[in-house]
């Protein structure tokens, strides 16, 4: 199967059933004119994302005293922001809903990855680029469909790449690229494009793997990404698909950009603690 | 602690420190953010007066109808002379009939009644003569009426009569002959004085309503940030003290370095407190105090930095009762007012401060149901500097909303005091003339108890009893260690109310004092003091918290916790607090 073909089934499957909520929510992300009446709207045309939002935003993550009962309450009691991410992270969770254990890898746990790279890489934007860091969250939080996508459309394939993978212990989306002639990141800019994404959202998922080939205005991005999937999966949050990854590339990032290393282990051991609280609070239950 | 030790340790601070100033740089626009959009959605609540709206739309047409009729009646109405002025005066409505030439033809007793005059004191007079006052406005549209034929309704008017102001909504219609040529005006007044006055009132109450839950809705999220900011710098601060004692006798360069951390996670903690005492959240312990005395010590000291064009004056009340309050917050009250004061009079000017017992009545707390009425003292604070504009009257307690140059102003001033009044259950005001000046006004419960002095020592005492530390934080956990044992202390730890009752049965003739914090998952620490209690009722236990969630800190401190500690804490705070509760 070539990539277009690929593209117009995941336009046709369930998967695209997240397009609306997800870039609608990213023009809110760009748009500095948006207002919290057009996040509530958006979230409200879904009601089971209402609902499934309204139940988290009165668990203990946040700790809000009183029942939140409407989700104009929450964007006031538990933030604008906050909403932001947590509609967008509920919405993206419907396409990893099905788990299917295949060695390492669960769907849950890649969600878990994908949720722990879009904290990370949200917190190295803000804290070492002084950026809101937002488009990053969501870039975090894409970045791996890809591999959802081969693992629902080429089954066959993918069972043998898991395989390579856990034999040859190289990066899958190497393994990816011999046996289907692309890899998971080919597949998400493909998919993003037709959907209309941000070109910057775009760009750094589909360098993920690879963000010092090319120097450009996308390369910090890509870079970003890089490390928090990086750091994430060589500490084992979540199911990784970088465990192999070349640590020279790691340490050329870190010094491109003037990045101690120890900058990231702070950023790492916050993000574990707010898994482990997203977790007590029942946030990965699908 | 070896050098190279201390080197990293020094470098981990650092990032920290980069990493939380940017983080709250974001968050600080984030804020502003959040509360543009908290005021949109209430903007929103808005939309419900369009629905009155149409209601006084089909009033109008009502009262159109209405008119119509009577007008219909006019022709039959004229014969009847008698009649009529029987049927007019009967009416409530203020009834008028004036000629082209603005005399008056007629009015009903109802007109007259109102203006206080009699029917003859009006009629054949002309209404400039009688109504001399009347705006121009007024007799435009009368001269339309009659030129176009076309009657004005409810045209408001404010009249001026010997019971006062009042408001008519007056209809005008023309006045035809037979032939239906025009021959003058009629109008219909409805008082409407009580409706507008109680309309203005709703709608004043209505502003301060969503003023004071936007207030509090953005107090929480500032709450919030705060809260997690405090923990962090904790450890900071705690660390860099560590350090410090350690690098005295090391490189300068290092003590310079320790040094500039402390200092700065200082300042940030100081920002962080004032935005807890916003939040309502900040550590309290309330004290009677004599806030005159307050004033002139917190006032002089100020003073000194004011250039000389500024001077101050006192007026107060001798007698003035006592307020139960923490003294830090209260002083940083008076500063705060009269910080803005002095900045409102760039050209120099008068400050005046004044204090009184006064009785406050429910009338007065209508918009703050929590309250009660009763004995409070009041405290203004004016001066003659250039006003707040309406604009701006609207927003200056919100949280970073300053006019002030970055900088100089970063907004907290009143919001802090905003918090720190409604705190202590007290109410704020401000009056204010543009080029004229403001006056800040402040009520507080007053108290029937004595001023005590109180005796600061900033000294370190040492201890040698053992203590159980419960902190669900690691690095607090350890940090706290690391303190208590430089104090002399042996220490236990535990990571939540599970362990340290376990801890507590296995050793428990040893265990002199708990150390316990507030805010774990789990078992929280109010529970986790019940169960110690059960154990043993003669436990003595101090509180130690990021901040209060004041019911359950204070249920913990009513039912015989010996005190509170605030995070983050110096290490004079925490040994002075040790040694008082282990003498008791
Ligand atoms: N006495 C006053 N006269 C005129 N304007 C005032 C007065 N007090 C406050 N304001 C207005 O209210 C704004 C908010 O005051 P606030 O004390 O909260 O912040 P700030 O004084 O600007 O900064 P900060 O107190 O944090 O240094 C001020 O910027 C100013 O515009
Ligand atoms: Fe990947
Ligand atoms: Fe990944
Ligand atoms: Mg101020």
């Amino acid at each position: 199967m070539n990539i277009e073909e690929l593209v117009e089934k995941v336009n046709n499957s369930e998967i695209s059933s997240i397009r609306q909520v997800v870039v609608r929510i990213v023009e809110v992300i760009n748009d500095p004119d948006s207002s919290a009446k057009d996040l509530k709207d958006i979230i409200e045309i879904d009601p089971p994302l209402s609902a499934k939002l309204l139940k988290l935003s009165n668990s203990a993550i946040y700790g809000y005293p009183k029942r939140i009962m409407e989700i104009q309450e929450a964007i006031v009691c538990i933030g604008f922001e906050a909403v932001k991410e947590l509609a967008l992270s509920q919405k993206v969770c419907e396409v990893f809903m099905k788990t299917e254990a295949l060695f390492d890898y669960t769907r849950l746990e890649l969600w878990k990855h994908c949720v722990a790279v879009a904290m990370f890489s949200k917190l190295i934007a803000r804290r070492e680029f002084l950026e809101r860091g937002e488009n990053m969250y969501v870039a975090g939080l894409l970045h791996d469909i890809g591999i959802i996508i081969i693992d629902q459309f080429l089954q066959k394939e993918f069972i043998s790449i898991l395989e390579r993978e856990s034999e040859e212990k190289r990066n899958l989306n190497l393994i990816e690229k011999e046996v289907i002639g692309y890899d998971h990141t080919d597949i998400s800019k493909a998919v993003f494009e037709s959907w209309d994404v941000p070109d910057q959202i775009i760009m750094a998922i589909s360098r993920h793997h690879d963000p010092l080939s090319i120097d450009d205005e996308h390369t910090k991005n890509a870079a970003i990404i890089f490390l928090a999937d990086y750091f994430c999966c060589k500490n084992y949050i979540g199911y990784g698909d970088s465990t192999y990854t070349y640590v020279k590339t790691v340490y050329d990032c870190l010094e491109k950009f003037g990045i101690k290393e120890k900058a990231m282990e702070i950023i790492l051991s916050e993000v574990e603690e707010e898994i482990r609280k997203m977790e007590q609070g029942g946030f990965f239950n699908g | 602690m070896d050098e190279q030790k201390l080197k990293d340790n020094i470098e981990v601070l650092e990032i920290k420190l980069h990493q939380l100033r940017n983080d709250y740089m974001l968050t600080k626009n984030d804020h502003e953010n959040s509360t543009k959009k908290y005021l949109e959605l209430v903007s929103q609540l808005s939309e419900k007066n369009k629905e009155l709206e149409i209601l006084k739309d089909s009033l109008e047409i009502l009262v159109a109808e209405r008119t119509g009729e009577l007008l219909e009646s006019e022709e039959n109405l004229r014969h009847k002379n008698e009649e009529l002025q029987i049927i007019l005066d009967s009416s409530p409505v203020l009834i008028f009939y004036k000629d082209r030439k603005d005399k008056f033809v007629r009015v009903n007793k109802s007109f007259a009644d109102f203006f206080g005059m009699l029917h003859e004191e009006i009629t054949k007079k002309k209404s400039k003569d009688l109504f001399p006052e009347s705006s121009s406005k007024q007799k435009k549209d009368e001269k339309t009426v009659i030129k176009t034929g076309k009657p004005k309704l409810n045209v408001i008017e404010e009249v001026i009569t010997h019971n006062g102001t009042k408001w008519l909504s007056i209809d005008k219609v023309p006045y035809k002959d037979s032939t239906g040529k025009i021959i003058g005006i009629i109008g219909f007044g409805f008082d409407i004085t009580k409706s507008k006055e109680t309309e203005e009132e709703n709608k004043r109450l209505q502003d301060q309503l969503f003023q004071s839950q936007k207030l509090e809705s953005i107090g929480r999220l500032a709450g919030g940030i705060a809260h997690d900011f405090n923990n962090i710098l904790a450890v900071i601060s705690g660390y860099s003290e560590i350090l410090r004692t350690y690098t005295k006798d090391l490189d300068p360069k290092m003590t310079k370095a320790v040094k500039a951390i402390s200092d700065s996670s200082k300042r940030a903690s100081k920002l962080t407190k004032q935005l807890l005492s916003f939040a309502r959240r900040g550590r309290f312990n309330p004290v009677a105090l004599d806030l005159n005395r307050l004033i002139s010590d917190t006032v002089k000291v100020s003073e000194k930095i004011f250039e000389k064009k500024v001077t101050v004056r006192y007026d107060l009340d001798d007698d003035i009762k006592s307020v139960e309050g923490d003294k830090n917050q209260i002083i940083q009250v008076v500063t705060n007012l009269v910080i803005n004061a002095k900045d409102a009079m760039p050209d120099g000017g008068l400050i005046e401060i004044k204090t009184r017992n006064v009785h406050v009545t429910k009338k007065q707390l209508k918009e703050f149901p929590e309250l009660n009425p009763g004995e409070y003292v009041q405290l203004s604070i004016s001066d003659t500097g250039v006003g707040i504009k309406d604009e701006v009257k609207q927003r200056i307690f919100e949280p970073f909303f300053t006019t002030k140059k970055e900088g100089i102003g970063t907004g907290l001033g009143l919001a802090t005091t905003y918090g720190i009044v409604r705190h202590h259950r007290g109410f704020i005001d401000f009056q204010t003339r543009i080029g004229e000046g403001t006056t800040f006004t402040i009520w507080l419960p007053s108290s029937e108890k004595t001023v005590e002095d109180a005796k600061h020592k900033d000294e370190i005492i040492r201890g040698s009893a053992t203590i159980l530390v419960v902190d669900d934080e690691k690095s607090i956990r350890t940090l706290t260690k690391e303190l208590l044992e430089d104090l002399g202390y042996t220490v236990l730890l535990a990571k939540d109310g599970f362990e340290a009752l376990d801890i507590f049965c296995e050793n428990r003739t040893r265990i002199d004092l708990v150390l316990l914090d507030m805010l774990m998952p789990k078992m929280d620490g109010r529970e986790t003091y019940f169960k110690l209690t059960e154990i043993d009722p003669e436990i003595k236990v101090l509180i130690i918290s990021g901040y209060i969630q004041d019911e359950k800190a204070y249920d913990v401190l009513n039912k015989g916790a010996l005190g509170f500690i605030h995070k983050p804490y110096t290490i004079n705070e925490i040994s002075r607090h040790l040694s008082n509760a282990l003498k008791n």
